[in-house]
């Protein structure tokens, strides 16, 4: 007698087991949360965490996501949201390089005791592009853990 | 026994949650475990003193000497490293990221000006015999600029975490 077949629909509602880096990426959706309140309403407040949020907030979170999550949702996450998370998280990345380098532009400007204008203003639109897709980033993500992983 | 007795006593087993008195009461959640207290505390003494000293500097630029800067410098170089050494306040592990947001682009700002501060010094020292102007108002303008950004430091840290107030 073989063992009744359990229906893919039944395996749907089940919920998806807690991966180990859940309380890590809650953590870092809150605190992604605040930065974005309040560099909406000071962007270049950013600038000096920039490199800590980008390497923290984004490769690691994408790498979480895309490992351990992605293993513990297995079939339950649909392939077209892994694929938007992923899409918003290259939108995220391939900004970054011209806010970095702006970044460092301003740095090397300072340092040359020279003024600072066109170099702060040089800054300004990489830093809201990438602020922009931070904000799509965090909400792909925390979309992910809410559906998933309801506190 | 009455219904009402069994009511109060089953009422009595129950914890009342109103009554509950929270240990420690009245002090700030991060006191107890605030990270970097020692640094903070330290920089906020540091800050104290350098703005102490630049309160005694000469109104006059003629006053900027080697000899009669020479503890004000001192005084800057210690801020300097005490800042350096709060580079571990950051938005991505301090409990407070709002804080931790604003801490981290006041430090860098004070940084920045004491740097400042410190290269025009020593550009009036080298250059100008007898020191021009521009270099005069250089100065000043930069120690200005130092001393607003070493204030608005030790504010932010005094203001949230009050325990590293030296009054304390």
């Amino acid at each position: 007698m073989t063992p009744p077949q359990q229906n893919p629909h039944d395996r749907l509602e089940e919920p998806a087991p807690h991966p180990a880096c859940l309380p890590v990426l809650r953590d870092r959706r809150t605190r992604l949360s605040v930065l974005l309140e309040e560099i909406e309403v000071r962007p270049d407040s950013l600038d000096p965490q920039a490199g800590e949020v980008h390497q923290e907030f984004v490769l690691g979170v994408y790498e979480l996501m895309r490992t351990e999550v992605a293993h513990a949702c297995g079939f339950r996450w649909d392939r077209r949201d892994r694929r938007r998370l992923r899409e918003s998280y290259h939108a995220c990345a391939n900004k970054w390089p011209a806010y970095r380098e702006a970044l460092a532009e301003l740095e090397w400007t300072r340092g040359q005791g020279r003024s600072v204008v066109d170099a702060m203003v040089r800054l300004e639109g990489p830093r809201s592009g990438y602020i922009s897709e931070l904000w799509s980033f965090y909400d792909e993500f925390s979309g992910v853990l809410d559906t998933f992983f309801p506190a | 026994m009455s219904g009402n007795d069994l009511n109060g006593r089953e009422a009595g087993a129950m914890p009342n949650r109103s009554n509950v008195i929270p240990l420690r009461p009245g002090r700030d959640d991060g006191a107890s475990e605030l990270p970097l207290s020692c640094e903070l505390t330290e920089a906020v003494g540091v800050i104290g003193r350098c703005l102490a000293e630049i309160g005694l500097e000469p109104e006059s630029v003629a006053g900027f000497g080697r000899v009669k800067t020479a503890p004000l410098l001192l005084q800057m170089t210690a801020v300097e490293q005490s800042l350096e050494k709060l580079a571990e306040v950051k938005v991505t592990t301090w409990p407070d990221v709002r804080w931790a947001l604003h801490f981290c682009s006041a430090r860098i700002q004070a940084l920045r000006s004491i740097r400042a501060s410190a290269a025009s010094l020593q550009a009036l020292w080298t250059y100008s015999e007898p020191s021009c102007v521009w270099d005069q108002d250089i100065v000043f303008v930069n120690f200005g600029t130092m001393s607003r950004a070493l204030r608005g430091v030790r504010d932010l840290i005094v203001e949230r975490y009050p325990q590293t107030s030296p009054a304390c």
